[in-house]
């Protein structure tokens, strides 16, 4: 029997029992019968698998909260909506798709304060790392690395996986370690970028006391050029804290590997500056 | 997270009532409790954090003016999926660079579970699932991240139930093919 075209369109609802008896026992006795259906079915099927990994995610707290005060503020109290509402909708809508258009992704500023203790041992690693000391493990590439840190226990940074062969060539992973970083374990990782050392310490933002704000809707990275001529750069987003002290010329943002191995985001990364 | 099954949106006829006659403390609890569905649904529709933030805003902000043409609970919930849903198709219509994710995974769940190769499958099946078009993504993601049926699938997108059953299988026929190098958890 030929792949009945019907059949395939029903097979993801006869899979997830959504089909009625009687159309359970038409889709069974075709597939008894067909091989190709068969087949499809057992594609859906893992396509069906493969979705149910899919993950629902919590608003985070920090937007949620300013939602709300936003929303449902003291100052909105005399609204008599929906006629306030709708003219606040309108204006909001315009504002925020012409920012949405229009708004940075990342910015940079350069740092005011002093470092925090976890900037301070991250510039210390980075020296020592410089001076010889040693690390724990020798990965074969970075995907290697941060699969070895996650097997200590280390926090690990998802990498997009859009590294070119160019940009694989520029960027030579050296080693890693896992370190106690004040009360925070992090994750040390040492690289070179055209062949200038590099040393990232990534940890839970949790455990990092003075961690920097992650911004709300772009990504906020501080910038300091530490006394020994390294760029020392610091960010916080996803529930993690980093440091990254490069020896790399201008602010060193051209040593971020973590997730910016996308074209699109290497242009404006390579022309960000401090505010 | 994972929803419970249904359209699942708990709002009782009160809330939405207390809503309707003005009450801030109604309307902060209507948004609590669909806060989270706003975000995931967007989130996942749009494959932007960043994005998702400016849609869940958007979607409130529209709630919260048209409510009071909504007298039944599940009028309401429907309508808030379709709302979220098409706001955030517009958002990735727009096709600006989305905020790079750095997700941290703390500690592995299991001792013998990579945390870092659980991230990556995870990336690759959410890749998988932006990359798929309009009409095949989000039957997905209001199936298997908000838990909707077939019928209230259905409902929210104004599309008959054999429709919705025929994207999703052609939807999961697209998820096997490009992930054919990944095994399925468990296997």
């Amino acid at each position: 029997m030929s792949t009945g075209q019907h059949e395939v369109d029903r097979l993801a609802a006869f899979a997830e029992g959504e089909l009625g008896s009687v159309d359970t026992a038409a889709v069974s006795a075709h597939l008894a019968v067909c091989a190709e259906c068969r087949q499809a079915l057992a594609d859906v099927r893992r396509g069906i698998a493969f979705a149910s990994e899919l993950e629902a995610e919590s608003m985070p707290a920090a937007l949620a909260g300013d939602l709300r005060t936003q929303l449902v503020s003291p100052a909105s109290a005399g609204w008599r909506w929906p006629a306030a509402a709708a003219a606040l909708l309108i204006i909001t809508i315009g504002a925020g798709s012409y920012w949405q258009m229009h708004r940075p992704w990342a910015e940079m500023t350069e740092a005011a304060a002093a470092p925090t203790p976890f900037e301070a041992e991250g510039r210390a690693l980075h020296r020592a790392l410089l001076e010889g000391a040693p690390l724990d493990y020798r990965p074969a590439d970075d995907a290697d690395a941060w699969s070895w840190l996650g097997r200590q226990r280390g926090p690990t940074a998802g990498l997009l996986p859009s590294h070119s062969p160019d940009e694989r060539a520029r960027f030579v992973p050296v080693g890693a370690a896992v370190r106690h970083v004040g009360p925070a374990r992090a994750s040390v990782v040492s690289y070179r970028v055209d062949g200038r050392p590099v040393t990232l310490v990534l940890a839970n933002t949790r455990d990092v006391p003075d961690a920097p704000a992650a911004g709300l809707w772009s990504k906020r990275v501080t910038h300091r050029r530490d006394p020994a001529g390294a760029n020392v750069l610091t960010w916080t987003i996803g529930g993690g804290t980093y440091v990254m002290v490069s020896e790399l010329d201008g602010y060193g943002q051209r040593a971020c590997f973590v997730c910016h191995t996308d074209p699109k985001f290497q242009q404006t990364i390579q022309s960000l500056s401090p505010r | 997270m994972r929803p419970g099954g249904g359209a699942g949106v708990d709002v009782p006829e009160e809330l939405l009532a207390a809503c309707r006659a003005g009450s801030r403390d109604a309307f902060g609890e209507l948004f609590d409790r669909c806060k989270d569905r706003v975000y995931s649904t967007a989130l996942h529709v749009c494959g932007d954090r960043a994005a998702a933030a400016d849609i869940a805003q958007e979607v409130f902000l529209k709630v919260f003016a048209r409510l009071p043409q909504f007298e039944s609970r599940s009028a309401f919930t429907t309508w808030l999926y379709r709302v979220t849903v098409n706001a955030a198709i517009d958002h990735r219509r727009a096709s600006r660079p989305a905020v790079p994710l750095e997700d941290v995974m703390p500690e592995p769940g299991t001792p013998d579970v990579d945390p870092y190769v659980r991230l990556q499958r995870r990336r690759r099946i959410e890749a998988a699932l932006v990359a798929l078009p309009d009409t095949l993504r989000v039957p997905v993601v209001l199936r298997h991240v908000q838990g909707l049926s077939y019928q209230e699938i259905a409902s929210v997108l104004q599309v008959s139930i054999g429709t919705v059953a025929s994207r999703l299988s052609r939807a999961h026929a697209r998820l096997a093919s490009e992930l054919r190098d990944l095994a399925p958890e468990g296997s």
